[in-house]
């Protein structure tokens, strides 16, 4: 069976100075959910409008399910929803209006039904027949990303979905992604949500400067990239020199800052979960009162910065 | 889900297109104008204890303002047709479904298109309903000074169309379209005229024969003279005209469509 998504050797040059895109390779099985993450300018959105058929590349190839996006536009996207960017829509159309114009050039059956359900999914049912026109960012994300549910596609490319929504909107946006993930559908988000990519996604992809740095699951990015992890420890009462050397002389622990005297900044090498439960026994063994201990980022955001610093 | 045909996807793009123009602004102003046109000929006479003309002038006096009521429906209907989904991102959403790009121009050129004409027919209707209210006829040429506005309407069209593409914002094409229809060409034309030369390839000079089809008999290029001037008054023949049209019509819809079917949403 062909992957969900495939790209060759795929460059993108908009200018003689501007390579966006210096032929990266990527396979997307069916079923999986990927994280497409990197910096502003990486070449996230220029990867997602290639897939999308809305640029050209300027050499490889790109398939989404097994067709040839260039080749075959029409064909590679019928099974595809898709949001790019903050999407806007016909001010003059309602969002019932908006999913029956679209729903009609994909042929959708059974199309007034579904477009209930969506609207109901995405939590526009009281504005069904207003007009766009005097919606919120917020709201047209929403319907940007009914629009791609619309079909019921078994790959779903979301650039940014939680762009323009209030915290409430984008746990939302994180439950429905954890649906679909549920239902098989293949998921492909580029996110700057590093939270939302760690909680949702089976794997990442990390782009940079037009090149794929790594792709694999968040756990064993953090082990291959990713060996020294920081704690904050705040404590009920001062430490003590004895205490202090005693964290200090524990063996995966590389250095210890105190501030406050009541505050400690320790440093430390090894597996992810198994070595903060030591180093918290190792804390408790010393005799220190712990208060908070709170690891320095999430695993994922410590790759992440440690890639494309 | 069905496989939707390339001609059902069209009729859709068509339907949601023309419904723009109904739910717009725009297409009211343009009718509001054909009204106060109708309403000043229909009460001025009176009011200046002046005749009407003859149906010859009343449709003559319509056809008047047809060639500047043709650049206000392309600004209006044309020139951010293409434009407006890469300046404000609905692109983003039309253009990423399985739809074909040339199946997505055909749509907006048609509808564009239809509206407009239904515009141009609907001020004939009037100017023709007003001239048999008051004359009890209206002449036949009527029709053909309509089918020619028509003819010309499609072809600065063409020309919009391929601006739209080419430009970056709805202002800037609305500007230009507004502008080159309005000044550049009829200047080009009047300096042309001004040398003593036939301006044979300048589209704007073809809406002369919309007029001049209303004339008996049809009208000659001559030479005025001024003093030590001599001017150059072009009357282009039906023939001359319909293919300066053509020609523009078809560089314009073929140059637009090519931009449209390589345009990059960046």
């Amino acid at each position: 069976m062909e992957p969900a998504i495939k790209l060759e050797s795929l460059t993108k040059r908009y200018s003689f100075k501007i390579l966006a895109l210096r032929g990266i390779s990527m396979e997307i099985e069916h079923g999986a959910c990927v994280g497409f993450l990197g910096p502003n300018g990486a070449g996230k959105s220029t990867t997602i409008k290639i897939l999308t058929g809305l640029i050209r590349p300027t050499d490889g190839k790109a398939y989404l399910n097994g067709k040839d996006i260039l080749l075959n536009k029409k064909e590679a996207l019928s099974d595809v929803g898709c949001v790019v960017e903050t999407p806007d829509f016909y001010t003059y159309l309602t969002p019932v209006d908006t999913l029956t114009y679209l729903g009609k050039i994909r042929g959708v059956d059974d199309l007034d039904a579904r477009i209930e359900e969506i609207l109901k999914l995405v939590k526009l049912e009281d504005w069904a027949d207003t007009r766009v026109g005097s919606f919120s960012k917020g709201m047209k994300q929403r319907l940007g990303i009914g629009q791609a549910l619309l079909h019921d596609p078994r790959l779903i490319i979301l650039d940014e979905p939680s762009s323009g929504l209030d915290p409430k909107g984008m746990a939302e946006v994180r439950d429905l992604i954890l649906r679909l993930k549920k239902e098989g559908k293949t998921l492909f988000i580029s996110s700057h949500m590093l939270s939302e990519i760690q909680q949702t996604a089976d794997k990442v992809a990390l782009i940079n400067k037009g090149e794929i740095l790594a792709y694999d699951t968040v756990d064993a990015l953090g082990k291959k990239y990713f060996t020294v992890r920081e704690v904050t420890v705040e404590t009920a009462d001062p430490v003590r020199d004895a205490q202090l050397h005693a964290v200090e002389s524990m063996a995966m622990v590389r250095a210890v800052t105190v501030e406050n005297g009541t505050r400690l900044l320790i440093r430390f090498e090894g597996e992810c979960d198994e070595c903060r439960y030591d180093l918290l026994r190792g804390l408790f063994d010393a005799g220190i009162k712990v208060t908070s201990f709170v690891p320095k980022g999430l695993a994922l955001e410590s790759v992440y910065m440690e890639m494309i610093k | 889900m069905s496989n939707v045909s390339g001609m059902a996807q069209l009729v859709t793009i068509m339907r949601y297109e023309m419904l723009k123009f109904v739910r717009g602004k725009k297409l009211y102003i343009v009718l509001a104008i054909i009204g106060i046109i109708a309403a000043a000929f229909v009460l001025v006479p009176p009011a200046l204890g002046e005749p009407y003309p003859d149906a010859e002038g009343t449709i003559g006096f319509f056809a008047t303002f047809v060639t500047i009521l043709i650049i206000l429906i392309v600004t209006l209907f044309g020139a951010d047709s293409v434009v407006y989904d890469f300046e404000k991102g609905t692109a983003f959403v039309l253009y990423t479904n399985p739809v074909r790009r040339r199946t997505i121009f055909a749509g907006k050129f048609l509808s564009a298109l239809i509206v407009s004409a239904g515009v141009i027919a609907l001020f004939y209707v009037v100017a023709a309903a007003i001239s048999l209210g008051i004359n009890g006829s209206a002449p036949v040429e009527t029709v053909y000074s309509m089918l020619l506005a028509i003819a010309y309407m499609a072809a600065l069209m063409s020309i919009t169309f391929l601006i739209s593409t080419t430009m970056k914002s709805t202002l800037a094409a609305s500007v230009i379209v507004f502008a080159m229809f309005f000044l550049v060409f009829d200047m080009v034309d009047g300096i042309l005229a001004l040398a003593g030369q036939r301006p044979f390839f300048v589209i704007t000079s073809m809406s002369t024969v919309i007029q001049d089809i209303l004339v008996s008999p049809f009208p000659k290029t001559v030479y005025q003279e001024f003093g030590t001037f001599k001017i150059l008054i072009y009357h282009p023949s039906v023939a001359t005209a319909l293919t300066v049209m053509a020609c523009y019509g078809a560089a314009g819809l073929g140059l637009a469509y090519n931009r449209f079917v390589k345009k990059e949403l960046l």
